[in-house]
């Protein structure tokens, strides 16, 4: 039962991380339509970035925080203006996830060629070693400290959507694209914030699970695969559905961990997905009246 | 863009057949090193043009593809290697265990549009590539140590040489290319293609739309595991590295960048990158940077690829139009089927060129009017209290509707009103939380829309809902589909059957065509091509083409001239007189609503606010508030 409610636990505070990468997801899928397979390469580009501004410049971790931050905000207008700006009104859908795909494959590919030679590195955590004892179990500061982050981040992206213009905009914008033109809107603009914020977010996510994953060129390959299938249990445009189904996701996954191995863990989180496809294809949290055909 | 797929799509088969003639003669003159490369590149090229009726076809993102390549080649390695089998019969082995699993991963991938098969097969891919290496299969799998490949006895020899192998494989890529071009031009491909364009159309039109998009990944799957056992016998030695999940990303970009839809695309695209990553072998890892690049070029810049360009090269050296090569093929035909007879006595005559019939409208109504009234009474569709909630807002609120048998009910109101959702429902695209359906006396239960339209109610859409790059004639006849029942695979082979039946559905077409005034060489255009008002008829003749019992259409008059909207009343008068068809029509110009209906229902938010006449409800205070604003009274 302890190992049980260890894994619950732990599932919980990993669940939460997929939830935070697949938020940007989310954003940009509700916003612009586009459905980022990148989102996990930027996280491990950026975090290589803080990586080597600590590496061989010698700064700490938080100036190269800091560093990456910059990078971060540069990065996403940079891949948004490169990769999703041009020509993508007249594109199908097809070509737009090719199109993050490439991205994918070019970050992939500038990372390799200079950086992940002699990989995996060790990642230093901004947060205390040690754990926290609550009862019966031990959290790690790392992963409580994770785990607080992603809250604080998920709190002030909800105060961003429901008390800012801008995030008010999003969220009109995420609604009827058109409409929000029409009325004035610059959605161009705004897709260029979602971009910022979603890289923003995918260093921070970075920075979070490099100490416990280890940085190397794939760290956030199965990463990205837990995320996205957080974000269809959430029902692919559900921003509080995202964390929902990223904690399902992180609990059934560690939980199949702890009594088997991690091949059948992967195969288990592949069969929810499969699963949820078969029998919700909108997801636990989307709007399951429109049929899809 | 759109023209120039249009073109390379309709002309698949000769390019295709280009690109592989000219591989031919190229491995009589490699050897060594750049032979095994060109081998390479066929087995690439195989997969890859099994891929393109998914992707370029469908317009479904499958990731996972050199996943079935390794499924492929590890069945045929150890069912030869470890049990014995003769290498020759581990082909319909590994194709067949390809098929199971796509049959099996791929049923649920299929739900959610676009999205559910790019990431399932995206994850699937990283699940392949994870067992390959892991302890679960290891009896079989030999893990990372890797097996060996039993050599494939070639005919007369004991071992197969590189220029065996070279032209096995440019054999069984031939078979692959033909096999995949029948596809694409078949009804199947049709199918395909209009679910690309708009998957709501297409299922609406009478597609069942998950299961096409299935077999279509069912047969790439097949495909990709006839490529696993000669990339097995290429290699000589299977292991886990040589399949890691971005391979099968590798093998779309290879066909984007050849072009999509194309087929001969996905062959140039999949034989140069292997030459290339040879070539470029010095450039060390940045060569992935080039790549990606390059990728990232073409789907901004050059959407339709290598093809795409050389299309564009031809067009500026031949100076025609670009439409043309389609149209002379499809003219022979036509003449041919114009003097077919045409079946059943209620065919009208209806080749009255538009634009001249104003005024008889006038009189068909009056025609109309004279309607013995026990059969007016009749009642052949009638919707109970539909409701329909989105989130917070009531769009429907127990609305009820009856149409008669013969009649054209026409279905008014403001933006809003829900008269679009009230359609989406009948037409089984909207579920409710109450309501039902009833057809000529049945109850309709749950039904997904092509059901809705194999039962007798046919639909036509607001937006232009044509598959572009089909000829209008292509259109049509993919509103047959919900009558036939015929598997994907008949249509690969040449049968009696399959060619009688595409007969029978291209004579309906025309026929189908000529009740709305299609003219026999507008019909053979591409969609894309014709006026708006010409796809409205087009779309009326899609949904008339299969017999529906009523008809519903949404805003057939919208974004059309005043002229357009005359030729339009007097289509739907003619079907509605001359084959007894019965209408919803959901109408926003007035003038039109008083030529053509016989009665009327007005909604306002969501509800039921009158029934009648058109003259009587367009005269009641309460509709004429609620159209022209309440600040009128």
């Amino acid at each position: 039962m302890e190992l049980f409610t260890g894994a619950v636990i732990s599932g919980i505070t990993i669940g939460i991380l997929y939830g935070l990468l697949g938020f940007p997801i989310v954003l940009l899928y509700k916003c612009t339509g586009v459905a980022n397979f990148a989102q996990g390469n930027i996280a491990t580009f950026l975090t290589f970035v803080v990586f080597v501004t600590m590496r061989s410049v010698g700064f700490g971790i938080l100036p190269a925080l800091g560093v990456g931050l910059a990078a971060a905000a540069a990065l996403g207008a940079l891949l948004y203006l490169v990769g999703l700006r041009v020509h993508a009104d007249t594109a199908d859908h097809v070509n737009i996830l090719m199109r993050t795909l490439a991205l994918y494959l070019l970050l992939a590919g500038v990372i390799s060629v200079r950086w992940s030679r002699g990989e995996p590195f060790a990642f230093p955590t901004v947060f205390p070693r040690g754990a926290l004892h609550a009862g019966l179990i031990d959290i790690s500061y790392q992963s409580a400290g994770a785990t607080g982050v992603a809250g604080v981040l998920a709190l002030l992206f909800w105060l961003f959507f429901k008390r800012t213009e801008t995030g008010l905009l999003f969220l009109a914008t995420a609604e009827r694209r058109d409409i929000a033109q029409l009325l004035g809107v610059d959605t161009r603009r705004l897709t260029m914030i979602a971009w910022v914020l979603a890289a923003v977010v995918s260093l921070l996510v970075g920075v979070l699970v490099a100490p416990t994953n280890l940085l190397a060129a794939n760290m956030m390959d199965l990463f990205l695969l837990y995320s996205f299938t957080a974000v269809i249990l959430g029902g692919l445009t559900s921003l509080p559905g995202v964390f929902a189904g990223g904690v399902i996701v992180g609990v059934i996954g560690n939980v199949v961990t702890v009594y088997t191995d991690d091949d059948s863990s992967v195969i288990a989180v592949f069969g929810l997905l499969l699963l949820v496809l078969l029998v919700r294809p909108s997801g636990l949290f989307g709007d399951p009246s429109l049929k899809r055909v | 863009m759109p023209v120039v797929s249009a073109r390379a799509k309709s002309r698949a088969l000769p390019y295709a057949l280009m690109a592989i003639g000219l591989l031919f003669p190229l491995g009589g003159m490699a050897s060594g090193r750049l032979l095994d490369v060109l081998t390479l590149g066929l087995i690439y090229a195989m997969a890859a043009v099994g891929l393109d009726v998914v992707v370029g076809y469908s317009g479904q993102l499958a990731l996972g593809n050199f996943g079935f390549v390794a499924i492929g080649a590890y069945t045929s390695a150890v069912l030869a290697g470890r049990y014995g089998l003769s290498v020759w019969l581990t082909f319909p082995c590994a194709i067949a265990a390809c098929a199971v699993v796509a049959l099996v991963v791929g049923l649920p991938m299929v739900r959610l549009p676009q999205l559910g098969m790019a990431l399932g097969t995206f994850f699937f891919a990283y699940i392949v590539s994870l067992l390959l290496a892991g302890q679960t299969l290891k009896r079989w799998t030999n893990s990372t140590d890797g097996i060996p490949v039993p050599a494939l006895p070639a005919l007369g020899a004991d071992a197969l040489t590189p220029y065996r192998l070279y032209y096995l494989t440019w054999l069984l890529l031939l078979v692959v290319v033909l096999l995949s071009v029948r596809y694409a031009v078949s009804r199947s491909g049709r199918m395909l293609r209009l679910i690309k364009h708009d998957e709501i159309v297409a299922s609406v039109a009478g597609v069942d739309v998950n299961q096409a998009k299935l077999w279509a990944f069912v047969f790439s799957a097949s495909v990709a595991g006839i490529a696993g056992v000669v990339f097995a016998q290429a290699i000589g030695f299977l292991a886990p590295e040589t399949f890691p999940a971005i391979e099968s990303v590798l093998l779309v970009a290879m066909a984007v960048v050849g072009g999509l839809g194309t087929i001969a695309g996905p062959i140039l695209g999949a034989v140069a990158f292997n030459v290339l990553l040879e070539l470029s072998r010095t450039a060390g890892s940045w060569r992935e940077v080039m790549f990606a690049s390059v990728l990232l070029a073409v789907l901004v810049f050059f959407k339709g690829g290598i093809v795409g360009l050389l299309e564009l090269a031809a067009g500026w050296l031949h100076r025609q139009a670009p439409v043309q090569a389609l149209g002379s093929r499809a003219v022979g035909l036509g003449r041919r089927l114009r003097g077919l007879p045409r079946p059943g006595p209620g065919a009208p005559p209806a080749t009255v060129p538009p634009a001249v019939v104003g005024p008889r409208v006038v009189d068909q109504r009056g025609a109309a009017r004279a309607d013995p009234p026990d059969r007016a009474a009749d009642q052949i569709l009638s919707v109970r209290g539909v409701t329909v909630q989105f989130g917070g807002l009531r769009a429907l609120d127990d609305v009820s509707l009856t149409v008669e048998r013969g009649s054209v009910h026409a279905v008014i109101g403001p933006n809003g009103a829900g008269k679009t959702t009230l359609l989406n429902y009948i037409s089984g695209v909207q579920r409710a939380s109450a309501g039902t359906v009833t057809l000529d006396g049945r109850v309709l239960g749950d039904l997904a829309p092509h059901q809705v339209r194999r039962a007798g109610i046919a639909r036509t859409f607001q937006h232009p809902s044509l598959a572009p790059d089909l000829t209008a004639l292509e259109n049509v006849q993919l509103g047959t589909l919900g009558q036939q029942r015929q598997s994907v695979w008949a249509d690969l082979l040449p049968l009696r059957s399959t060619r009688a039946r595409e007969r029978a559905g291209r004579r309906d077409a025309w026929q189908a065509l000529e009740q709305v005034g299609i003219a026999a060489a507008r019909a053979q255009r591409c969609a894309g091509d014709l006026t708006p008002a010409e796809q409205k008829l087009v779309d009326i003749a899609r949904a008339i083409v299969a017999r529906p019992r009523v008809l519903l259409m949404d805003e057939p008059t919208a974004g059309l001239e005043e002229v357009d909207i005359e030729v339009v009343a007097r289509i739907l008068r003619q079907l509605n007189r001359d084959l007894g068809l019965s209408i919803a029509v959901i109408a926003h110009h007035v003038g039109f609503i008083r030529e053509i209906a016989d009665r009327a229902t007005v909604l306002d938010l969501g509800r039921v606010l009158a029934h009648g006449t058109p003259e009587e409800v367009t005269s009641n205070t309460e509709v004429v508030d609620v159209f022209l604003g309440h600040e009128h009274v």
